[in-house]
């Protein structure tokens, strides 16, 4: 017997209440990491509290400017949503480089984010897209920016009883957006770096930039010095050998001399200047 | 917890008494005892495990049994057509694409999964849909291969 209680809510109220019972109580997302843990026995909870039947967790709408994506929304359900498509291709990009089709059917977004893995795949594009989730717990509600959500190896600043609900983003209109991953093979290929970058542009000058990189450091974060960086510039060859080089030393940095630093500094300046040459070249533009 | 379980797998209404926290893998290949479902790896990562979950592939190692409880589940054995082997399942064995066995149910479910809702896959669309399915032995051209042959007689 693994866990003392097997909770199959409905109602998200009732999943709050659940979460507040004694002992350590678990939320289950899609399971594809709490099952092996289980399994495995690295974790020991006396309760899970399973979200899949609560329906109102699953949905993605755009309700006036903004795209709600419900946090059991599966990594399947997004890569293959319209709206999310249309409104936030990077996204639906990371969702499809997650894992495999199996993976991809189980996996959810709002367990992404909550398992905290520095390689998770949709947390740099929501970052990126300037995502806030929606958190709650019984009685409670708070509203975080995502890149605030983790903070250090599978840890984040959730309280144990909280629930990322929902995650909210605005999609900039006419922004190029793109997600970048390099991993050891095309499927259930863990990312050794991923990244997504979000660049409004008027008459070729970039107006704003957002870029978040993951697997690169104890968390995904967002690279506020190369954003600076490409504030104000058009995208030439110049341009990009700047920026690559910065991502170079950004990397350099945040590695602080783990043996990964040579290999890792050439992949994050790799997949930049494959997403700026893209950009640059009318690749993804929305 | 052991509690009674409403689960429909292969067409079939089981009530069992089981424990939700077990893995799917296991309540299906002990509790319900349909051991042609494999485990492999145990992490998801070759798909041997693979059942359709309301049609759609997943590796049943990664699932908790109380997810399955009001869902529909399909195993290999429920793959077969009033006891004969169906269209897909005759390919394999017309192409040489079973080897040692093991990855096949998952590999057809897989395949399975892709022709009920694309009849005629290209190559590609194939390879993506078997991506979470690792052969050991033969490799995978014959596998495609049959994949193509249940395609093209539909």
């Amino acid at each position: 017997m693994l866990v003392k209680e097997y909770y199959s809510p409905v109602f998200l109220e009732d999943a709050l209440h659940q979460m507040n019972e004694p002992g350590q109580v678990k939320a289950l997302a899609g399971g594809t990491d709490l099952a092996i843990s289980l399994n495995e026995r690295t974790i020991r909870p006396d309760a899970v509290v399973d979200l899949s039947g609560i329906e109102e967790l699953k949905r993605i709408e755009m309700i006036g400017e903004d795209l709600h994506i419900g946090s059991m929304a599966t990594f399947a359900q997004i890569a293959e949503d319209e709206v999310v498509k249309a409104m936030c291709p990077m996204l639906a990009a990371a969702a499809l480089s997650v894992g495999s089709p199996q993976v991809r059917n189980l996996g959810t977004i709002g367990g992404n984010l909550a398992n905290a893995a520095t390689a998770a795949d949709t947390v740099p594009a929501l970052m990126a897209a300037d995502a806030k989730a929606v958190v709650r717990k019984e009685g409670g509600e708070r509203i975080l920016p995502v890149t605030e959500i983790p903070c250090g190896l599978n840890k984040t600043v959730l309280e144990p009883n909280e629930l990322i609900c929902e995650f909210i983003l605005r999609p900039a209109k006419g922004s190029f957006t793109d997600f970048e991953k390099v991993g050891r093979r095309k499927a259930l290929a863990i990312s050794r770096i991923n990244m997504a970058i979000v660049l409004e542009r008027e008459n070729d000058v970039i107006t704003k930039a957002a870029l978040a990189y993951g697997a690169v450091g104890k968390t995904a974060y967002r690279a506020s010095a190369l954003e600076t960086y490409l504030t104000g510039r058009k995208i030439d060859a110049d341009t990009i050998d700047g920026a690559c080089e910065l991502a170079e030393q950004i990397v350099t940095e945040v590695l602080n001399g783990r043996s990964t630093t040579p290999y890792k500094k050439k992949i994050a300046s790799a997949v930049l200047r494959r997403a700026l040459i893209k950009a640059s070249g009318g690749g993804e533009e929305k | 917890m052991i509690r009674k379980m409403n689960v429909r797998v292969n067409g079939k209404d089981y009530e069992v008494e089981a424990d939700p926290s077990m893995r799917l893998v296991d309540f299906i290949r002990d509790k319900l005892e349909l051991t042609g479902t494999k485990e492999g790896c145990s992490e998801g990562e070759c798909g041997a495990c693979t059942v359709l979950f309301d049609g759609k592939p997943v590796t049943s190692c990664l699932m908790f049994a109380g997810q399955a409880e009001g869902h529909e589940i399909t195993t290999i054995e429920g793959v077969s057509v009033n006891g004969e082997l169906s269209r897909l399942q005759k390919a394999f064995v017309e192409c040489g694409a079973v080897q040692c066995g093991f990855c096949t149910p998952g590999m057809i479910l897989s395949a399975k999964a892709l022709l009920d809702r694309n009849p005629h896959p290209s190559k590609e669309e194939i390879k993506i849909a078997i991506s979470g399915n690792l052969c050991r032995c033969t490799g995978y051209k014959k596998i495609v291969e049959a994949v193509e042959r249940a395609a093209e007689e539909g």
